[in-house]
């Protein structure tokens, strides 16, 4: 009778635990997201203020953004791969000449926030931007180690070592565009490897 | 019975204080995550005319590849 209980307890606290950790975990994608989605958008108005005020015309800015997010319930593992998009297309100018020259609108698709490929207007009217056939292949490899030292005292070392590669292409208004890009630091892929690891005494 | 009872009491207690503390950190957590939002937005609407303005190009003040503003509300 008194072992049932004990069980029921036990059980309830591994149930409930659990729970509580999904939560954090549902917590934390969404505000990471929300977060990172308006960070990568204001960006974006930003590149296409600055592409329109140097073709003192209209310009577009298609933007695409990988990224590894957190893995809440189990911190060394790579988390979920997540791709954030944004666009924008503004007019500034004031209607002259550029260095003696009539000036046109201008289309620009950016990867990562690295690789900036400008882009043919499919209508040079409206300037509009489309991108289509986005596939990508992501190439992941991930090594972690467990070091367990038990002398005067115990000293446990976790590590990982991730490595990424996200290759593809994408159609852009008629110009085809290649991606390439490495993991990096903070899940963004910058290039250089992720890396993190703990030590417990 | 009486030991039983107390005990039921003990228990309810010392899981009643984990729990109501793990629900004050969820929502400390969404606080800190919506304020962000909000602090973000105010940071680049404050700073919109000062990169949307003339003399910006070449060497805008708010650089187009900025990064987002700082974590206004850090958990401490």
């Amino acid at each position: 009778m008194f072992m049932n209980r004990k069980g029921q307890a036990l059980l309830e606290l591994a149930i409930l635990g659990s729970l509580v950790i999904v939560a954090f975990s549902i917590l934390i994608g969404y505000s990471e997201r929300y977060n990172r989605e308006q960070s990568y958008m204001q960006q974006t108005f930003r590149a296409t203020l600055q592409a329109a005020y140097d073709a003192n015309n209209s310009a577009s800015y298609a933007t695409v953004d990988f990224r590894r997010m957190p893995n809440v319930t189990s911190p060394m593992e790579i988390g979920a791969l997540s791709v954030f998009s944004s666009s924008n297309q503004l007019v500034w100018s004031d209607g002259k000449k550029k260095d003696g020259e009539e000036t046109e609108p201008k289309s620009y698709f950016e990867l990562n926030r690295q690789t900036v490929t400008e882009i043919e207007p499919k209508d040079p009217v409206w300037n509009i931007t489309e991108v289509t056939n986005f596939g990508y292949v992501s190439n992941l490899g991930a090594g972690a180690g467990f070091h367990k030292t038990e002398n005067n005292n115990i000293t446990t070392n976790k590590d990982l070592g991730a490595t990424d590669y996200i290759s593809g292409s994408s159609d852009v208004s008629g110009t085809s565009v290649s991606l390439g890009s490495s993991l990096g630091a903070g899940g963004v892929y910058t290039g250089g490897g992720l890396g993190r690891s703990t030590s417990m005494q | 019975m009486m030991k039983k009872k107390g005990q039921a009491i003990l228990e309810f207690a010392l899981s009643f204080i984990i729990i109501a503390a793990l629900i004050a950190g969820l929502l400390t957590l969404w606080e800190w995550s919506k304020n962000n939002i909000g602090a973000r937005q105010g940071a680049f609407e404050g700073t919109r005319v000062a990169a949307g303005s003339i003399g910006s190009p070449g060497q805008p003040p708010v650089p187009f590849h900025a990064g987002s503003p700082p974590e206004p509300y850090m958990l401490d």
